[in-house]
């Protein structure tokens, strides 16, 4: 659905909240599921999918523990209502049967147990909660075929010719004729160094001796497995609730350099306002990568040199400043100027050095300014010539002649935003300067927005 | 009977001393450009000793009227000195640099290291770093603030690792002590034949060049042509051979 179509649905045309999809942080949310859900059960997956987007939890052996599946039920769907999330929970005697069930009949938040050998209670439902692929539903659909019941009723042999293995793969899963395999979710070892004091430390140098030792620990961990270090987090807490000081650091790359992680750290401690005595001092990877190999050739050792020392730099200059502040430049395709840049981080682009640009983004030489005037500052016209062009403006008290006049560039925002309508015109001064300036359509006041030479 | 034979060095042994020939070649350079870099235009060189911008220096542009035509002329030159393989890095504490603008001018975004340091201390931290990467093909700075300490800080620290940098300025500039190799003041002249055209001048230099000035012109793909290039007659567009034809 388009934004504009959304915006009309909102009531009393409040703001519509826009929120982009990210697939990658869906799958790391649902990751994070799994660990939750593995009180539950010893064996938790996701499902088998590009995008996964389920949980299968296998309770063979396990509801007993609970005083039975319902009351297992019960446990999992309060456990992640009480943490804000909305679920669909269904248990059934196949991984077929239960998808369906979650999926066909919507209860947010609810339970819903089909008891084994039950399984034709589930014959009204939609075929399209069977896991098939879209030119099967397609097929039905022609053919008429809605239900679970109607696809179980038809000779399932002869289908394999008409719709392919896949359907009657599905159908066996299903029905429990064919097994379907779990494939469990391990989450990745938790890479933490800790220690507590006995006797608080007030000592900053002591407290940073210790934190590297913890650091040097960390990284011998992680180089026995072949990974690096992407983030690091760092703890300093007190002996009393609240007092602590925390930092995160990023990297480039997944790295286990030593001196260049203990500089990072450095920096950071150097400007650290220790106000409490240290008790607990714990170094946790919050992200780990495999060690790049790079394989080395004859003509490009210099340049994979030179580009390992700008990464260095990068990651020192990140680690002080802080993702906002060293970026890469990013064009958006937006009419507004003040809204065609965008900032992206170097550390998250630090492997992107060549990207394609959509040449409809970029002006012609001499069509903008280099600076643009975070503020337009206010310009009085005091003679226009013909074609309502500008011939004379005052700027700072100065009056300048123009030579040259080129536009107007109507900029004009979508109506659904802030309402922007300029004319713009692009002018060269008696003496050479050339200015960017608009004309505001609503009031008619004109502005300097930034100067082009 | 004659028997020829031959003793080959083992490919290893060959590789390794192809590495130290080429490691040989490459220690007279810094990034990927040499130690003397053109600024694409005759004319500018001239305004250096020695034809061209020496590396392990910083340049001080000037605007005559504000920071802008020293930006622009600046980037204008830089071009030249930047590698397509290596992000070179651009300080904007302003945070003003406006992005289609700097890629029209020939620099692919991807290839820009854009900083904006939010404080004055890390402005100067920012710089120091930048010039003693050894690796970095260029610095560019707009409006760097600091006091005779810290731009001898910057310039020893640009000697120390070869670096090449250009700090942009506006006119108040001017009234201060020069820092760097070279101070170039910037002034925009009215056009010709539509294309902008920039007078500079060697306000202060190391090295005796004090007092040279140049005119040049841009032309539309952003290259810098000297006055007497300038000046010559455009071609008119010739008349379709076809025209008046019956």
């Amino acid at each position: 659905m388009p934004v504009s179509e959304a915006q009309t649905l909102c009531p009393d045309r409040r703001p519509l909240k826009l929120v982009a999809v990210n697939p990658e942080f869906d799958r790391i949310l649902l990751e994070r599921l799994a660990v939750v859900a593995q009180q539950f059960s010893p064996l938790v997956a996701l499902n088998e999918a590009e995008e996964p987007d389920a949980l299968l939890l296998d309770l063979t052996g396990v509801a007993h523990l609970y005083g039975g599946e319902s009351e297992w039920a019960k446990s999992v769907c309060a456990t992640f209502v009480s943490k804000g999330f909305q679920l669909q929970c269904a248990v059934a005697e196949t991984i077929g049967a239960a998808w369906a069930l979650a999926h066909g009949v919507h209860m947010p938040n609810r339970f819903r147990v089909l008891p084994a050998g039950e399984l034709d209670r589930l014959n009204a439902l939609s075929i399209e909660t069977l896991r098939l692929n879209p030119e099967a539903h397609s097929v039905f659909r022609r053919l008429g075929i809605d239900s679970i019941g109607q696809l179980l009723a038809l000779n399932r042999n002869s289908l394999v010719s008409r719709v392919g293995r896949a359907v009657t793969r599905r159908i066996g899963q299903f029905l429990g004729d064919i097994p379907e395999l779990l494939t469990p979710y391990l989450p990745p070892p938790i890479f933490r160094e800790r220690r507590q004091f006995e006797h608080p430390l007030t000592q900053p140098h002591w407290i940073e001796e210790i934190s590297l030792q913890l650091l040097k620990r960390l990284l011998q961990r992680l180089a026995k497995r072949q990974l690096g270090l992407s983030q690091l987090h760092v703890v300093w807490q007190g002996e009393m609730a609240g007092t602590q000081l925390a930092w995160m650091i990023d990297l480039g790359r997944p790295t286990v350099d030593e001196p260049l992680l203990v500089e990072l750290c450095q920096m950071k401690w150097e400007r650290a306002a220790l106000s409490f005595a240290v008790a607990t001092v714990q170094m946790t990877a919050k992200q780990v990568g495999r060690l790049q190999c790079v394989r080395l050739s004859l003509f490009d050792e210099h340049q994979i040199a030179l580009r390992k020392d700008i990464d260095t730099l990068v990651t020192r200059l990140h680690g002080r400043l802080g993702s906002a502040h060293v970026s890469h430049l990013e064009l958006v395709p937006d009419a507004i100027p003040e809204h065609q840049t965008r900032l992206r981080s170097a550390i998250e682009s630090s492997e992107i050095y060549d990207v394609s640009l959509d040449a409809g983004l970029v002006p012609q030489l001499w069509e903008r300014p280099l600076l643009l005037a975070a503020f337009p500052q206010p310009v009085d016209v005091l003679r226009m010539c013909h074609h309502s062009r500008p011939a004379v403006i005052k700027w700072q008290g100065q009056l300048s002649e123009l030579h040259h006049v080129w536009g107007p560039e109507r900029v004009e925002s979508g109506w659904w935003r802030r309402a922007v309508r300029r004319d713009y015109y692009r002018v060269e001064t008696h003496t050479g300067q050339r200015w960017w300036i608009f004309q505001r359509l609503d009031t008619r006041q004109w502005f300097l927005h930034g100067e082009i030479a | 009977m004659i028997h020829v034979m031959a003793v080959s060095k083992p490919s290893t042994e060959i590789v390794a001393e192809l590495r130290q020939r080429m490691r040989a070649l490459g220690q007279t350079q810094r990034g990927t450009g040499p130690e003397l870099a053109s600024t694409g235009c005759a004319a500018i060189d001239s305004l250096f000793s020695g034809g061209g911008i020496r590396r392990g220096t910083f340049i001080e542009w000037v605007g005559y009227r504000s920071a802008n035509e020293a930006a622009i002329a600046s980037l204008l030159v830089a071009r030249h000195l930047v590698s397509r393989d290596l992000p070179w890095m651009l300080i904007d504490p302003t945070q003003s640099i406006h992005a289609p603008t700097l890629q029209s001018l020939g620099f692919p975004l991807s290839q820009v290291l854009y900083v904006t340091p939010p404080t004055d201390e890390e402005l100067l931290w920012s710089c120091d770093q930048a010039l003693r990467c050894r690796s970095l093909p260029l610095l560019w700075v707009l409006e760097p603030k600091g006091d005779a300490t810290t731009f001898r800080r910057y310039q020893i620290a640009a000697e120390d690792a070869g670096a090449l940098a250009m700090f942009v300025f506006g006119p108040q500039r001017r009234l201060h002590r020069c820092w760097g190799e070279v101070r170039l003041q910037v002034e925009v002249l009215p056009s010709l034949h539509g294309q902008p055209r920039f007078r500079i001048e060697v306000l202060r230099s190391r090295t005796g060049n004090a007092g040279l000035s140049v005119i040049v012109g841009v032309d539309e793909t952003g290259q810098f042509h000297d006055e007497e290039t300038l000046r010559l007659p455009v071609v008119p567009e010739l008349a379709h051979p076809t025209a008046g034809v019956g």
